[in-house]
């Protein structure tokens, strides 16, 4: 079963990250660092925007292996104890017994905000005054994080990213968001979460080429404690997102075919 | 006399240019402007009407279709426009994404590119206005690739690299590969943005043709997000 199910998590992360790999865009970018060969100097210090604050800019991407996994055995929380409700480890052990059958993805639907992050595919931040915007390559869905200090509309709709503020901690953006839809997935392997999610992000440039993001997930309705994880991130100099726009009503027959050996 | 004569259409002068001075200010004062200068597009639009989406050519744009794309057209609009992508949750392409009455988006400018956020299945555009060049081997994408420069207040956007499966409209306008879209987006006021859409594609219409199609600013704050599911098959 546990084999089955890493397949077809497998199975979908890869016919969708197809688009992605099939071609690199090169565009060149002037006034960016570079060691003395003229590559891009990924270990610089960096940037930061005419305010002073670091500029998260760029197309980044998780490393290849990236720790923690999204998928089976343990999705995000490789690694770490998670104190469930009873009812969210009853579907949590389900979701591993279907596979991942069932996930939202499979129905287009966004991932939401770990689950995005934590796909193969890159992703670009774009840093202006007052919003921050992050373009996911996958399914082309994009977010907004609110940097001008607005406060939540009231009577607003949930949605799958929630609604995102974020202030500047010293050199680390942190970033509250709320405002989330209800029977949500956080990773591949089926962590749920309600519509009283608390996520708080903590993002955090390292260097030129390093972006870290330390999430952490409090949704007392399914947590008995809140729990989180970092992710990191490298960046992919002088290029550009590949459109990629989920296809599953066509992807999911050949998916049926194509995992059966 | 003369020098009476001379003060007077100077006065005449003086006060033609101060009221064209006076209302050119007054346009411009109306657009919000960049720190260089450019109109600030940015805010939540939608479209004034859904009379483009249905058909662009809405309004009298004559069309001279090639064949094939008068029998694909046919036989679309005798299926009532059943089959279009955005019954699958797939993007209208360009420039249909743009013309929802229902569906706001949201322009985002940076000094190098302008993004528009789609409330529509959260999805978005990049138009690149750094001066790049279109890349060589631009694959069919639904959504193609857009850059775009400044001619004088309006923005001019050229698409490419749209995939065949998009249709112009969701009366079923087809096209093809060889589609070039222009879009030419002029905020006349604070409140009102005018695109001129111009459909280039030798292939299937042998003439360019083009609309100018109103856009409304949302009084919003919130873009939302429509949620757009799929049943696999």
């Amino acid at each position: 079963m546990e084999a089955r199910a890493l397949c077809r998590v497998l199975a979908l992360t890869c016919v969708l990250a197809a688009p992605a790999s099939a071609q690199w865009l090169h565009v060149p970018q002037p006034g960016i660092p570079r060691t003395a060969d003229g590559t891009p100097d990924l270990t610089a210090p960096a940037p930061r925007t005419a305010d002073g604050k670091p500029d998260l800019a760029g197309i980044w991407r998780r490393p290849r292996g990236a720790t923690p996994p999204s998928g089976p055995p343990d999705g995000l929380a490789a690694g770490i104890q998670v104190l469930f409700q009873p009812w969210a480890e009853a579907v949590y052990k389900t979701r591993g017994e279907n596979g991942g059958k069932g996930m939202p993805s499979e129905r287009c639907l966004p991932h939401g905000i770990t689950k995005a992050f934590s796909v193969p595919e890159p992703f670009k931040i774009i840093e202006t005054p007052g919003l921050i915007l992050i373009l996911h390559e996958e399914f082309n869905h994009h977010r907004e994080i609110f940097t001008d200090g607005r406060r939540m509309p009231e009577h607003r709709a949930p949605t799958s990213f929630g609604y995102s503020r974020g202030t500047w901690d010293g050199n680390t953006l942190v970033v509250n968001t709320t405002g989330f839809v209800d029977e949500a997935w956080l990773d591949f392997r089926g962590h749920p979460a309600t519509d009283a999610l608390h996520m708080v992000e903590r993002y955090r440039r390292r260097d030129f080429g390093h972006l870290e993001i330390q999430f952490t997930i409090d949704d007392p309705k399914a947590y008995r404690a809140p729990w989180g994880m970092t992710m990191t991130f490298d960046l992919l100099p002088e290029t550009e997102l590949i459109e990629h726009i989920c296809e599953n009503e066509r992807d999911a027959a050949r998916i049926e075919g194509g995992s059966t050996p | 006399m003369t020098s009476v004569s001379t003060r007077s259409s100077g006065g005449v002068a003086a006060l033609i240019a101060f009221l064209l001075c006076g209302v050119s200010h007054a346009q411009q004062d109306s657009v919000p402007r960049m720190p260089d200068g450019k109109p600030d597009l940015s805010g939540i639009w939608r479209s004034a009407s859904n009379r483009y989406l249905t058909d662009l050519s809405a309004g009298g744009a004559q069309l001279s279709m090639q064949p094939w794309a008068r029998a694909l057209y046919d036989e679309r609009s005798a299926a009532h426009g059943k089959g279009r992508p955005s019954e699958r949750c797939l993007p209208r392409g360009v420039p249909g994404m743009m013309l929802a009455r229902d569906e706001p988006w949201k322009v985002v400018q940076t000094p190098g590119e302008v993004i528009i956020l789609f409330h529509e299945s959260l999805h978005y555009r990049q138009i690149f206005t750094d001066g790049r060049p279109f890349p060589d081997d631009a694959a069919p994408t639904w959504i193609g690739y857009s850059v775009g420069r400044w001619d004088r207040d309006d923005l001019v956007v050229e698409t490419i690299g749209l995939t065949e499966e998009t249709w112009l409209d969701e009366g079923g306008h087809p096209h093809s590969d060889a589609l070039r879209v222009t879009e030419r987006f002029r905020r006349r006021t604070v409140r009102m943005m005018d695109v001129d859409v111009t459909i280039d594609d030798p292939k299937a219409y042998a003439r360019p043709w083009t609309v100018t199609v109103r856009f409304e600013l949302v009084p919003s704050a919130d873009l939302g997000e429509q949620r757009c599911a799929v049943l696999p098959r």
